[in-house]
């Protein structure tokens, strides 16, 4: 019913958009299968969601020999459809690209999709257009042994989930003088004179908690369950790091799949628009909280070139990073190059500096009005409508304001210029990454059937062959030789397998083994994540 | 006559009935004099407690055991390993008496380091002390109807057969079966032990050394001791029996699974920079999440024990510092009761804090459970020197020279393998020798039943110490009006409260409830002082009063308002870990 409309609506013109108008579940599922027919798209699934839906992967590649791969994954939290459907938009891209250029762009690497790794939300909240982060588990989200007993109500039946003010003298809230729909933490000069208000997410205290909607549908967010800083107890989190399958078919596949050097995710923080910071306390902490100084170069780097190609869209907004996130797990704990972004942002809306998270929300919602104002979105401020309400039987209670989701997710016409400004990074991101050049093998005879064979290889790549961090970690491929002999040789100088610290981008590395006898020698130098070669050599 | 006849036959099977019931009771009773004192004399399920088990002799153990005491115990496997074997739990409760999975649940497992062999022995005897005692005993038998037992004896059931089978070191196997690259080469599992001789046994080589610094101990001739500074040596030492199997230059550096089942946790998990052991996440391997997910199904259990080895320990969490500020002073409290008296019972072991006297472990199994689950855990390392000659050692847990000496008068020489040489492909002519696998971590066999016993008994006093709630004092009286007044006093008479302190400020399970029933309920409040009408009024659904804990030996009062004479009604508790009782209104 809905998909006629998603693939339209790139054409559409500017008529005054709505934010509901990203593809039902089973459009979205139906447009990715028509993308597989391709020789070089392959699909397969990771494992199943918790409510039994299939995680999918497509593989741009070539061949099935694994080679240096770059890892897109979206929607791994709920409340980010426009990272879902800019992934999609992204394999699009990639497979209406003219054969010769895809195949120059695979010719060493790979490009992978997840485009929609917590399937479960969007199956739900595509339904019913109310954006939230978790699976299909159902949770007692306030911990008080109730499942889903207070969950949000839409209040004035019009079928959006919004906020909620209440007219009280207690209340710090006060609304906007230009966008009178938002509302403005009450400064002290405002709270004179005008209606001050309390503000709530829209719905009854059912439980008598005095917190509304606090737990409502909505599992365990994806995007709080991964192992790095995971923080036990805390709403959407789950029971313990890693509880959901989700979270484990996205490590799996990273763990057991050594070629994947980059992970990039479209989802809710940004390391690119400013690069990771340097903290040398941290990074030398027995638990590493900053990446570490030869990554930060890396981070640097692509930022710059990141900011560059995405220059259009105004600068990026930051979003911190929370605890038990997807992103911060694939650098700390999985040792991989790990970059996020939301896609698509608000231009303007990252301008404030160093103000209170307050006054950084009013800037937020002041911005956020401005768009909508301005390019007419339905469907993400609404005005405040007057309702009756259990709680408060004898106060003004308003619903309306702001969609919290309109502000990340906007209406998918929106999102064109965003990610095809994407693409284009995307590619360049594939040519920074790490790339392992061989040069020819250099045999000396010293005489006696001695012999010295000299292998040299260079980065010419602007990413070390792996980040500095997995060189801590045991579970992640080590820069390698094996140097296999036949049987009537023997080694004078070197060992048959040798372990190496990562390569730094533009730096070479030269290995020389001593052998006593003749015959054919099988040298093999690299990683999967930068390249690996065999070289045969006859003594 | 054929009346009668029939009249004497039903006779005789009444009295044939009632004789068999009678029998069955005096059957379960030992011989007076036969009966050594805590131990059964005829145990319908015959055990050698001085020997180790593999898994078919363990599950053939809870088939019997089973078969033996079909009301006392079930079994059933909770989930397969990575090489498929089942993990199997023991239930060992009262089965005719309440609801199994409403009765606080002690939880004992062992072996999760395969080559820990004894907690799998231990946990087994503790089930088979429990049913082989219930008809003699009237502790165990009262325990048995409040409380409810999950054993598991092995939870790395394929290591165990490893360990037993294959040539291991006393260290070796403390892992699982699942390959991994270990050393991040890109290969899985390609540097193993090799048993050089064939005997059956990894242990040590040496080598004659000019410039090394160890030397045959003169005293004990299977000893080695390094050499006094000044002093020349005369060996190398070369580590566990190996070679270098791919050429790298190390010898046994790729082992299976040099990970650690320990570290696969899902509390304050870190990867294996930070936690050596560690693999992908948290229940990377089956047999974890199998233990996890049965502690996710029983939210009764209030207790729990994981037998490793060893050193003489009674430890308790956090496994790392940082997790200190989980463990409040309440809860220590509760910890100190128990684990003081389990040094009492326990000559020998110390109670200790895992981080603080042993060293510090990220992901493990006593956090997931203490502060994951909220769950009371203790963690004992079976065996230390001390059981040598009842007497602490002289030279602290890994110098101690007694083993030695233990070996040569109590063992007769069982314990080591006497050097000899051997051709090595890399290191050329070395000697082999050391101690066998079984020794030092493992207990030799006179010591395991005494062991066993002493420990099984701190479990069941630790379990003894689950919460008991008992319904103190409910009476109703009417205040005027249509309305009564009904007061209740619920109490624990246990050590443990319902619920940890660390289980109520994270709300681990959901809070106790004191609920009336069989009557229309006007208010519902908790009585915080009843002598001076200090009361909590709770809004939301007043029928059922919520209380975050019932303390330790502590009481909780409530009152309702109801219309109407609450005659017939009843106050029922029910607590997740702490069970449900009930009581009858009394009308005075």
């Amino acid at each position: 019913m809905l998909r006629p409309l998603f693939l339209l609506c790139f054409m559409l013109p500017l008529l005054g958009y709505s934010q509901s108008n990203y593809p039902s579940y089973q459009d979205l599922n139906s447009a990715l299968s028509k993308l597989t027919t391709n020789s070089s798209f392959k699909e397969s699934t990771i494992g199943l969601s918790y409510g039994g839906e299939k995680i999918r992967l497509f593989k741009l590649e070539t061949s099935s020999q694994p080679k240096p791969t770059l890892l897109i994954v979206a929607g791994v939290d709920g409340k980010h459809p426009a990272g879902v459907v800019s992934a999609v938009e992204m394999l699009k891209y990639f497979q209406a690209l003219p054969g010769d250029s895809i195949q120059r762009l695979l010719k060493n690497k790979s490009i992978w999709v997840i485009p929609l790794a917590n399937p479960d939300a969007y199956k739900r909240n595509s339904s019913t257009e109310h954006w939230l982060s978790g699976n299909a588990r159902q949770i007692d989200n306030d911990r008080d042994g109730r499942v889903d007993e207070d969950p949000t109500v839409d209040l004035n039946k019009d079928g959006l989930i919004s906020q909620m003010r209440v007219s009280t003298v207690s209340g710090n809230m006060v609304a906007d003088t230009l966008y009178t729909n938002i509302l403005v933490h009450a400064g002290q000069e405002q709270a004179k004179g005008g209606a001050v208000y309390k503000l709530y997410n829209e719905g009854i205290d059912l439980d008598l908690d005095g917190r509304f909607s606090e737990d409502g549908e909505g599992g365990v967010n994806i995007d709080r369950n991964f192992t790095y800083n995971y923080n036990p107890f805390i709403s959407e989190t789950g029971d313990y790091a890693a509880s959901e399958p989700e979270t484990r078919a996205l490590l799996d596949v990273l763990y057991t799949n050594p070629q994947i050097s980059t992970v990039l995710h479209f989802g809710l923080g940004n390391n690119l628009s400013k690069p990771e910071a340097f903290d040398s306390g941290k990074a030398n902490a027995r638990i590493v909280s900053s990446w570490l100084k030869p990554d930060v170069n890396v981070s640097e780097v692509i930022s710059r070139r990141y900011n560059k190609l995405t220059d259009a869209l105004g600068k990026g907004k930051i979003i911190p990073a929370a605890g038990g996130s997807f992103s911060n797990t694939v650098y700390y704990h999985v040792g991989k190059y790990s970059f996020v972004t939301p896609v698509w942002w608000i231009n303007g809306v990252a301008d404030e500096g160093n103000a209170s998270p307050e006054k950084r929300i009013d800037h937020e919602n002041k911005v956020f009005a401005k768009w909508v104002a301005d390019q007419q979105i339905e469907k993400a401020i609404l005005p405040w409508v007057k309702v009756e309400h259990p709680n408060f039987p004898d106060q003004l209670v308003e619903v309306g304001g702001v969609i919290e989701s309109a502000k990340n997710n906007p209406p998918v016409p929106l999102l064109k210029d965003a990610v095809e400004l994407h693409a284009k990074f995307v590619t360049d991101l594939l040519d920074a990454m790490p790339s392992l050049q061989f040069e020819k093998s250099v045999v000396t005879s010293l005489g006696e059937d001695i012999y010295r064979i000299e292998v040299s290889v260079a980065n010419t790549g602007l990413m070390s062959t792996y980040p500095a961090i997995a060189d801590k970690l045991k579970l992640s491929s080590k820069f390698k030789t094996v140097c296999k002999l036949s049987n009537s040789q023997k080694f004078v100088s070197g060992k048959r397998l040798e372990l190496y610290p990562t390569l730094e981008a533009g730096q070479a590395r030269t290995f020389t083994w001593l052998v006593r006898g003749k015959g054919k020698v099988e040298v093999q130098v690299g990683c999967p994540s930068a390249g690996e070669q065999i070289i045969e050599i006859s003594l | 006559m054929k009346n009668i006849k029939r009249l004497l036959s039903l006779f005789l099977i009444a009295c044939g009935l009632s004789a068999m019931g009678q029998q069955d009771n005096s059957e379960a009773k030992d011989i007076p004099g036969l009966r050594a004192i805590g131990s059964p004399a005829n145990p319908k399920v015959p055990m050698n407690w001085s020997r180790y088990h593999d898994n078919k002799q363990i599950e053939q153990f809870c088939k019997d055991l089973q078969k033996a005491y079909p009301n006392l115990v079930k079994y059933e496997s909770i989930g397969k390993s990575f090489e498929g074997r089942d993990i199997l739990v023991l239930t060992i409760t009262d089965f005719k008496e309440g609801e199994t999975t409403r009765k606080p649940g002690m939880w004992i497992d062992g072996n999760i380091h395969a080559n820990e062999l004894q907690g799998s022995e231990i946990s087994m005897y503790t089930a088979w002390y429990l049913v082989e005692n219930y008809h003699q005993v009237d502790f165990i038998r009262d325990l048995l109807k409040d409380k409810v037992f999950y054993i598991a004896p092995t939870i790395n059931p394929d290591s165990r057969d490893y360990f037993i089978y294959e040539p291991n070191t006393m260290h070796s196997s403390r892992t699982g079966r699942r390959p991994f690259d270990n050393d991040g080469d890109g290969e899985v599992a390609e540097d193993l032990y090799d048993d050089l001789d064939g005997d059956g046994q990894i242990v040590m080589m040496r080598r004659k050394s000019k410039t090394g610094r160890w030397k045959v101990d003169p005293e004990q001739p299977n000893r080695m001791i390094m050499a006094k500074p000044g002093e020349v040596g005369e060996y190398e030492m070369l580590g566990f029996e190996g070679i270098d199997n791919d050429g790298d230059g190390l010898v046994n550096e790729d082992i299976t699974g040099t990970y650690d089942p320990n570290r696969d946790w899902g509390w304050n998990w870190q990867p294996s920079y930070v936690q050596n052991g560690a693999l992908f996440y948290p229940g990377t391997l089956p047999e974890t999440q199998a233990v996890k997910n049965f502690f996710f199904k029983h939210k009764n259990i209030a207790g729990a024990q994981s037998y490793h080895n060893y050193g003489g320990m009674i430890l308790r969490g956090p496994g790392a510092a940082d997790d200190d500020k989980y463990y409040s002073r309440k809860d220590v409290q509760v910890y100190d009761a128990l684990g003081k008296v389990g040094e009492r019972m326990l000559p020998g072991y110390d109670y200790i804090v895992i981080h603080k006297d042993l060293y510090t472990v990220f992901g493990g199994e006593i956090d997931f459970i203490a502060l994951g689950r909220g769950v009371y855990t203790f963690s004992n390392e079976l065996m230390t020197t001390y059981k040598l000659f009842n007497e602490k050692g002289a030279g602290g847990l890994r110098q101690s020279d007694e083993y030695f000496e233990f070996d040569k008068l109590l063992l007769f020489g069982d314990a080591y393998v006497p050097w000899k040489k051997y051709d090595h492909p890399q290191f050329g002519e070395i000697e082999i020798g050391g101690a066998k696998k079984n020794y030092t971590r493992n207990h030799p066999g006179f010591l395991l039943l005494e062991d066993g016993h002493r420990n099984a008994a701190f479990t069941i006093y630790h379990a003894y110490h689950m919460p008991k709630i008992e319904i103190l004092d409910v009476e109703a009286k009417a205040v005027g009006g249509n309305v009564y007044e009904v007061n209740a006093t619920v109490w624990n008479s246990r050590i443990i409260p319902t619920r940890s302190d660390h289980d109520v400020r994270n709300m681990i399970s959901r809070p106790d409830h004191i609920r009336l029933e069989g009557v229309d309920v006007l208010a519902g409040m908790r009585v915080i002082d009843n002598d001076f009408n200090v009361t909590k009024e709770q809004k939301f659904k007043p029928h059922q009063i919520e209380v975050e804990t019932i303390e330790g030996m502590g009481a909780v009062k409530v009152r309702w308002l109801v219309r109407g004479k609450p005659a017939g009604a009843k106050v029922i508790v029910d607590s997740e870990k702490g069970g449900v009782v009930e009581q009858k209104l009394s009308m005075n």
